[in-house]
């Protein structure tokens, strides 16, 4: 790990910055702690996996939200929304699990994992039609659509003109995918 | 093609940072302006499956980062493994029956995937309704649901339009009793994850020609205006679909309306377009006192009336006179005001327009110029759509009254969907299983363990029925901070409960025994089980 992250506010704002570090250093902070939380509580290795994973997306689309303020530690956030998600993903299984006792300790977080699990298990239809605009508009569409960078940002993170060539090129690319998708 | 500027609009739209007048103006485009509303509607799909394959890409950065870390997880899964399995075999050793009894309920596990009323008397009563299917009409429930079947709304099966007298049949299910009462299935099955509903209500329209069910006419669908007591958004709209057995999205909860939010329209004062005064033609001054005749003159000051060209018998003799009294009328065909100079030996009328002089006049314009504006804006602070949904509502609520419809409630909070078919219909979302978490053994008044087919906890905080089969009575969930009551059909068909303000001794954790009522007969009517419960 090159970088550091002395405060949660520092990881804040390399999630931001969708810096990759920041993804590799919360995996090494809390998976362990999220895979303990999931194996002590009826889940598999399988059901840890995919609980840090909607964790860590319901924690970079939240901070991208602008909406977004930590009233805990991140590390007590992380808990909240992973038991949260767990706890979601148990309801839907046979009910014959007795909880563990710290499940029932924790407070509750705003987190709507209904809607989530509904909306991160949609088709993907995009993935088909993705691979036609190539890399550069994927990443300009991503960057812009999913995490919500300004254009400028956009065009210092792929060392690009500027923040209007960003712009001209994310209207082309939309062209682009929007024909792809009338002609399906 | 969309300008780069809607395309700016349409970006800001898709992150949320419009609000106020700009959404307003936003949502003003997209229904008044096609073209916009279809690029609308294929960027918020592109903006929805790039999120999605956003997300994906994310999580393989994180699988791609876990393989890295190598498998220091692995040895604390072969850990966790070791123990569930070392406690798997003490269980099975010691327990080795109990497996073999719950395995054995297991298979005979009672499914509620259907309208299933414990009590077929008492279950919730339809109201009926006869209409001439050619002709449709409005119809109203006790609760102020309006319910308005336009003309050729039904069709048989093979999809013919129904013609001559049809009847309808509707009812509500609005509290957690009513839904326990009706038997209403509410569960909701996402792609395998099975999640307790909590709803704003349930509504059944069914439809009948000459006792065989028909349906509605895709063509020409049923409106319901349904009156609810839960204002909150974030319900979806559901419908039972009795061929997968299960509750299908069939819309967001996008309009929930308070009338009394929206405050009538006062009818507008007409007013009339300014005129410069001719000062080559004969005028009076005159101030008309009664603006409930006129009110077209509330809004001007300093006019006075011209005599018009088409009056061909003015006698500039007149002007000089003193009359007693003046009365106006209007033409309401050439729009010329008539006035009339009354003495009580002679009067005379003549035709005239009102006029303004110089400052005066273009006050008046500027006057006129604003009045026209206000009538084009739409009401303030109110989306435009729930506005006229309201007035609607309100017109349907006028004419029914008029009618003096029996037991029509005029209510305040209503939902608006269109029913596409006949059936169950619920504005309903997923409720969070509650953290409260007891095991219960049910044992009747004399002490000894009673059978049970299914056991339900009605949440009447949040509108909610979970229902637990027998295998499952070692986990029953409920939120503490709730108002919940149970009741329970035995397995020889009888209803039991708990009884009034039992619930709230229960404890909120571990292992309890708890004593039901039962019933020497079974309930005749809806209102027997309310009055033991509630």
């Amino acid at each position: 790990m090159k970088r550091k992250y002395t405060s949660d506010e520092s990881l804040i704002q390399g999630i931001l910055c969708s810096d990759d570090r920041a993804l590799e250093y919360l995996y090494k902070e809390y998976a362990e702690m999220v895979h303990h939380f999931v194996l002590s509580n009826s889940g598999t290795k399988e059901d840890a996996d995919d609980i840090f994973q909607d964790t860590v997306i319901v924690l970079y689309e939240k901070v991208r939200s602008q909406e977004f303020i930590l009233s805990s530690s991140l590390k007590t956030f992380i808990y909240s929304v992973s038991r949260n998600l767990w706890l979601y993903k148990l309801r839907q299984r046979a009910r014959d699990h007795k909880l563990n006792e710290s499940f029932m300790l924790v407070q509750d977080t705003e987190v709507d994992a209904d809607v989530f699990y509904e909306e991160n298990y949609k088709k993907d239809k995009m993935t088909e039609f993705i691979q036609f605009l190539g890399e550069s508009c994927k990443q300009i569409l991503l960057l812009f659509y999913y995490e919500k960078l300004a254009t400028k940002d956009i065009a210092a993170k792929l060392n690009l003109a500027g923040g209007d060539y960003v712009k001209t090129q994310k209207y082309r690319c939309l062209q682009k995918l929007k024909s792809l998708y009338t002609q399906k | 093609m969309i300008k780069h500027k809607d395309m700016d609009f349409i970006d800001r739209y898709l992150h949320h940072k419009l609000s106020g007048e700009s959404l307003d103006f936003f949502n003003d485009r997209v229904k008044n302006d096609p073209e916009f509303a279809a690029e609308v509607e294929l960027m918020t799909k592109i903006n929805d499956d790039l999120k999605n394959y956003g997300r994906q890409e994310l999580r393989e950065k994180i699988k791609t980062i876990a393989a890295k870390k190598g498998n220091r997880h692995q040895r604390s899964r072969r850990i966790v493994y070791w123990s569930i399995a070392a406690s798997l075999l003490v269980l099975i050793g010691l327990s080795g029956v109990y497996f073999t009894f719950f395995y054995k309920q297991a298979t005979q596990k009672f499914v509620f995937n259907k309208v299933m009323p414990p009590f077929k008397q008492a279950d919730i009563k339809y109201r009926e309704y006869q209409l001439e299917a050619g002709k449709g009409a409005v119809l109203s429930y006790y609760s102020g649901t309006i319910i308005t079947v336009p003309k050729d709304a039904f069709v048989d099966k093979k999809g013919e339009v129904i013609k001559g007298n049809i009847t309808v049949k509707y009812r509500e299910m609005m509290t957690p009793e009513d839904l326990f009462i009706a038997g209403i299935p509410m569960t909701y099955d996402s792609s395998g994850h099975v999640s307790n509903l909590q709803t704003a209500g349930v509504c059944e329209l069914q439809a009948f020609k000459n006792d065989t069910i028909i349906d509605v006419n895709p063509k020409n669908t049923v409106n319901i205006d349904f009156s609810t007591a839960i204002e909150k958004p974030g319900y979806r709209l559901l419908l039972f679909d009795t061929a997968s057995k299960k509750w299908l999205k069939k819309g967001q909860d996008s309009c929930v309306v308070r009338l009394d939010e929206y405050a009538e329209v006062k009818e507008q004062p007409t007013t009339f377009v300014p005129r410069k005064a001719d000062h080559s033609k004969p005028r009076f001054k005159l101030v008309y006192r009664d603006p409930s005749k006129f009110p077209e003159f509330e809004v001007y000051k300093n006019y006075s009336f011209e005599v018009s060209d088409n009056e061909k018998h003015y006698n500039p003799a007149d002007a000089g006179i003193n009359w007693k009294s003046v009365a106006i009328n209007k033409d309401n065909f050439t729009g010329e005001y008539l006035v009339t100079f009354i003495n009580p030996d002679r009067q005379v009328t003549y035709k005239t327009f009102p006029v303004f002089e110089d400052n005066d006049y273009l006050v008046a314009l500027n006057t006129y110029k604003q009045k026209a504006g206000e009538l084009q804006q739409k009401p303030q602070g109110k989306d435009t759509i729930g506005y006229e949904t309201a007035q609607r509502i309100k017109g349907l609520q006028k004419e029914l009254l008029k009618q003096k419809k029996e037991d029509f409630l005029a209510a305040n909070i209503y939902r608006t969907f269109k029913v596409v078919k006949t059936g169950l219909w619920s504005y309903s979302k997923i409720s969070e299983m509650p953290m409260a978490s007891i095991s219960v053994d049910f044992k009747d008044t004399k002490g000894d363990a009673i059978n049970l087919k299914y056991v339900a906890i009605l949440d009447k905080t949040i509108n909610s029925i979970v229902r637990y089969t027998p295998e499952e009575f070692q986990s029953i969930h409920f939120d503490p901070a709730s108002q919940n009551e149970l009741v329970a059909i035995t397995s020889d068909n009888n209803f039991a409960y708990l009884k009034k303000g039992d619930f709230a001794k229960l404890p909120k954790s571990g292992k309890c025994s708890v004593t039901l009522q039962t019933t020497t007969k079974k309930p005749e009517s809806s209102g027997q089980i309310i009055a033991l419960i509630s």
